[in-house]
């Protein structure tokens, strides 16, 4: 990541400049506000937390990516790398008022690694996590055994939506339309579902989208994208402040359409390649120096800023050292 | 491990100790029944044509850096295909017209599919729809 703000054609419409503060980490945090595109500092505070938040103003942590079961040279450690995201949560200087996991819940949908995250997610004090399906929660029996887990309001469905504190959170499943040789999709049905949903929420009510993969292409040949996304987006575009939080790709990338800002998060388990990253031909787990990887996995923070339509966002890699 | 399991079925009926032995498979044979040197060469023949079935029987396709390889073979029917993981993301064989499905496979993990007729099978990852691979069955 450190790489990618130092490319010098880093300036890409699709990959705008990424919101982690790591290439500037000095110890403090600095709270990056998004207009029009370009990321702005607020502020900087010590451990995390933001003068921009306000005791007042609603703050939440995005997780993504915990991947419980995978044990690979990638990263042995993932219980442990897990334990020091949730310190980190826990030390927050406001508490947040829920966690919101955006999928890969588990790596291979097993029953033991549900309940492995269920136990762990609960070492994080607080009231509610809530999680969208990744792909890798939907293996073998779809998300049988992800809702067994994960049901959040009872319909046994993997996409919902809830109010929290003025703002309409909904949590979205693009991980079981996998068609050949396309990218993913929400299909009719949850974009039916979507509509029906919003046609009672205001236009000045500020939406928090959850979805697992991206839901704009950051690169088709990786299938990193939602091929129907923009059934979506269009059905979001009439509302005031629309902030979309997807994982899946182990990096911060954003991107900013008029009032819909779309961020990707770090993952908790192992990094990514960098989108079309020369000399890497796939998507796979990439090693680095175990001093290096805590840098790469991390958390974030989001606080909404009444008045503001956009969030606060603070990315927080577990290693800060 | 099934595809072994088939192989010792074929030795044991004499014909097609295919796959390193069919001389070595022979020349007992031609031992044990010194006068049918006329049967001796069928069963050489034999062997050898199940030689060349031995090698179509069991094509393995690997999966590495996200790709399968080979992305295309053909074969005959009644072949049974072997896909084995050898990368650390999960991946699935999944035919385009659904005629096949494996299980997710973690590193190392094997799917085994019989085509028994003709056609074009195009399959896919599931969880990477961008990995495509065909196979051609041919008489």
């Amino acid at each position: 990541m450190n790489d990618q703000q130092d490319r010098p054609d880093g300036f890409d419409p699709s990959r705008r400049k990424t919101l982690t503060c790591l290439a500037g980490w000095t110890g403090a945090a600095v709270v990056w506000s998004v207009v029009g595109g370009v990321p702005r500092a607020l502020g900087a505070t010590n451990g995390g937390g933001a003068k921009a938040a306000a005791k007042d103003n609603f703050t939440f942590v995005q997780i993504s990516d915990t991947h419980f079961g995978f044990h690979k040279d990638a990263n042995p450690d993932i219980v442990g790398g897990f334990r020091r995201a949730a310190a980190d949560i826990n030390a927050l200087a406001q508490r947040p008022a829920l966690v919101v996991h955006t999928g890969d819940v588990s790596h291979l949908s097993k029953p033991e690694e549900f309940g492995q995250a269920k136990e762990l997610l609960q070492e994080i004090r607080i009231d509610r996590v809530h999680t969208v399906p990744g792909e890798h929660d939907a293996l073998d029996d779809g998300l049988a055994g992800y809702l067994k887990n994960f049901d959040h309001d009872g319909r046994n469905q993997a996409w919902y939506s809830f109010d929290q504190a003025g703002v309409h959170f909904i949590g979205l499943s693009n991980v079981l339309n996998f068609k050949m040789g396309t990218m993913t999709s929400l299909g009719d049905e949850q974009i039916a579902w979507l509509k029906k949903d919003l046609a009672h929420v205001s236009h000045s009510t500020p939406v928090v989208v959850l979805a697992h993969i991206p839901l704009w292409t950051v690169h088709a040949a990786w299938g990193w994208g939602t091929a129907d996304a923009d059934e979506a987006l269009k059905l979001l575009r009439p509302f005031g402040s629309v902030t979309v939080l997807n994982g899946h790709i182990h990096q911060v990338l954003q991107k900013v359409e008029g009032n819909i800002a779309l961020h990707t998060a770090m993952s908790l388990a192992y990094p990514l390649p960098k989108p079309g990253q020369e000399g890497i031909g796939e998507p796979g787990p990439v090693k680095v120096p175990a001093s290096e990887l805590g840098k790469l996995l991390g958390t974030r923070q989001l606080t909404v800023v009444r008045g503001r339509s956009e969030l606060a966002l603070v990315d927080t890699p577990i290693d800060r050292s | 491990m099934n595809m072994y399991a088939n192989q010792s079925t074929a030795s044991r009926v004499g014909w097609a100790s295919a796959h390193d032995c069919s001389f070595g498979a022979k020349s007992r044979w031609a031992k044990a029944h010194p006068t049918g040197s006329l049967i001796g060469l069928l069963v050489f023949m034999l062997a050898m044509l199940s030689d060349i079935a031995g090698a179509m029987e069991t094509p393995s396709i690997g999966i590495t850096k996200f790709a399968f390889a080979p992305k295309e073979i053909t074969v005959a029917p009644g072949t049974k295909v072997t896909w084995t993981n050898h990368d650390e993301t999960p991946h699935t064989i999944s035919a385009a017209d659904k005629s096949f499905l494996s299980k997710a496979m973690d590193t190392d993990d094997r799917f085994e599919y019989t085509f028994s007729t003709e056609g074009d099978f195009a399959y896919f990852c599931t969880l990477h729809p961008f990995m495509t691979g065909i196979v051609h069955v041919r008489k």
